[in-house]
Formats: C-alpha cells, sequence, structure tokens
C-alpha cells in the first residue's frame, strides 16, 4: 500500500516539475521597450521606456522610468504592494494596485515601430 | 449519543476555525514578501487540511468559508477576500479529489491545493482585469504553490499524526 501510494506521488511531482520548467522555458525574456498603463479596463497612457520620467497618474500613483526600468515611487493604498513589486523591465512583467485598478505592463515595441517605418 | 457527538464535532470546528483566523492574522505580521501580490505561505490551509482529513469536504468548507468571510472583514480588505475565496474553494476541490482517489500521499494533496490555491487566484485576477498579463507570473506561482504546498503539506502530517486519530475516535 505504501509503496503503491510512493510511485503515484513520484508521477504527479515529476509532471508538476516538467509543467513548471517548461513554462519558464517557453517565457520569453527580452527587455520591452513601451509600458502600457491601465486604468479600469480603459487605456491611461503609453509611456517609452528608453526615456527618464516621472508618471503622476490622478494623484494616487506616482511612477518613474529610470535606466530602462519602470518602478512605483508612492502609492495613497494602503497596503503598498505595488510599491513593493519593485523594479520591472522584462517584457510582459507588470506593477499591479488593485485599490486602483491600475496595471502597468510593459509591451514589446515591436508592432508600434513598424507602423513607424509603414508611414 | 448522536446529539454529544455533533457537539464534539462542532466543538472541533470551532476550534480549528478560531485557529484558522489566528493563524491568517499571524500571517499578515510575517514581513515575507516574494514580489508577487497574492503569494504567501497560507498557513491557514494547515487547518484547512487537517479537518479535510479529519472530517471531510463538507466541513473543511464551511470552515473555509466562514475563515475567509472573518478574515476578509476583520484584517483585510474586500478584494483580498475575494481572490482568497477563489482561491479557497478550487484548491479545496482539487485537494478532496485527490484525496478521495486514496493514490496519492498527503504531502501530494497538500501540494496540489497549493497550487490550485495560486490558479484559482489567477483566474480571479484576469477576469477582474480583463487582460491575460498575468500569465507572465504563472511559472512563479506555481513554483511557489508547490513549494509553500509542500511545506504546508508537512506540517499538516505532523499535526495529523499526533492528533488526528484522537479527534477521528472522539466525534
Amino acid at each position: 500500500m505504501k509503496n503503491k501510494t510512493f510511485k503515484y506521488d513520484i508521477i504527479v511531482i515529476f509532471i508538476i516539475a516538467v509543467i513548471i520548467i517548461s513554462l519558464f522555458l517557453l517565457r520569453k525574456s527580452d527587455n520591452g521597450q513601451l509600458v502600457r498603463i491601465t486604468i479600469n479596463n480603459e487605456e491611461y497612457g503609453i509611456y517609452d521606456l528608453n526615456e527618464n520620467q516621472t508618471i503622476n497618474i490622478n494623484d494616487e500613483n506616482i511612477l518613474i522610468i529610470e535606466n530602462h526600468e519602470i518602478y512605483m515611487n508612492q502609492a495613497t493604498c494602503p497596503d503598498k504592494t505595488c510599491i513593493k513589486q519593485g523594479h520591472i523591465f522584462q517584457s510582459g512583467a507588470s506593477i499591479i494596485c488593485l485599490p486602483h485598478q491600475l496595471i502597468v505592463e510593459i509591451i514589446d515595441g515591436k508592432e508600434e515601430n513598424q507602423d513607424e517605418k509603414v508611414y | 449519543m448522536k446529539r454529544s457527538t455533533n457537539a464534539r464535532k462542532m466543538c472541533y470546528l470551532a476550534l480549528f476555525c478560531a485557529i484558522a483566523i489566528i493563524l491568517s492574522y499571524i500571517e499578515t505580521l510575517i514581513p515575507f514578501q516574494f514580489g508577487i501580490p497574492g503569494a504567501k505561505i497560507g498557513l491557514a490551509n494547515i487547518t484547512t487540511i487537517i479537518i479535510l482529513f479529519c472530517f471531510g469536504f463538507k466541513e473543511a468548507f464551511i470552515v473555509m468559508l466562514l475563515r475567509v468571510f472573518i478574515v476578509g472583514a476583520t484584517f483585510t480588505n474586500l478584494y483580498m477576500m475575494l481572490y482568497s475565496l477563489a482561491g479557497g474553494i478550487i484548491s479545496l476541490a482539487m485537494m478532496t479529489l485527490f484525496y478521495k482517489t486514496h493514490l496519492f500521499s498527503n504531502y501530494i494533496v497538500s501540494i496540489i491545493g497549493g497550487i490550485f490555491h495560486n490558479v484559482g487566484q489567477l483566474l480571479v485576477a484576469m477576469f477582474f482585469f480583463n487582460t491575460t498579463t498575468f500569465l507572465y507570473y504563472l511559472p512563479y506561482l506555481l513554483l511557489i504553490g508547490s513549494l509553500s504546498g509542500a511545506v504546508i503539506g508537512i506540517v499538516a502530517q505532523i499535526i495529523y499524526t499526533k492528533i488526528g486519530k484522537y479527534i477521528k475516535q472522539q466525534s
């Protein structure tokens, strides 16, 4: 009985490990070029990650872009989770502020760049 | 005789509920951050697992609901309550599924619970924000979920081997 359980345990652990490792490998890890800010499912704006700047959103959140990284500097929410999420720079990474329904995500700038070339 | 058994069971469930609430509170005091919102050890899941092993799905579900509502009303806010509610329901359902097959050890049941707790929270976040950007964190969440699930499983197994038989005899 005990050996039987052990066999299935090993199978499950193996499957979980394979899933996690493959997800880590599949994830792209390029550095993003643009930052998209979304509030309440509405797009607030797109900013360039290569340009050092400070973004003030409704006096509730202050974002700072510095050295190709973006981070939340100040927020009026009680838990400050968005500040603890730290500096992000990889494409796909995001900072989320739940109380203000705010998403800051880094996106690939490729589509926009192509558009610029076309025009 | 039946009434006395029920009263005993109710006492145990109330006790576990109180322990779960205190564990949730202790967890907010630990300054331990993974850098991802919603990622934590989940100490309160120890009680959920022990109730699931000792009594069953129905009792564990009721205690989990009570714990989430009380913790949500006192220590955290409404958003966190919805997240832990979704994670708790999904993880408890999957743990029951794996437990009822009797093919897996209690540690695996706990690891599955930890993983699906995070998956449930991720689903709720994706539903609320209407975006798939959170899938970026899926590998991290699965890894953290399985690690914390293993820790919780070991602790729960130690407690269960010590007091589980006693509680089962009594109720």
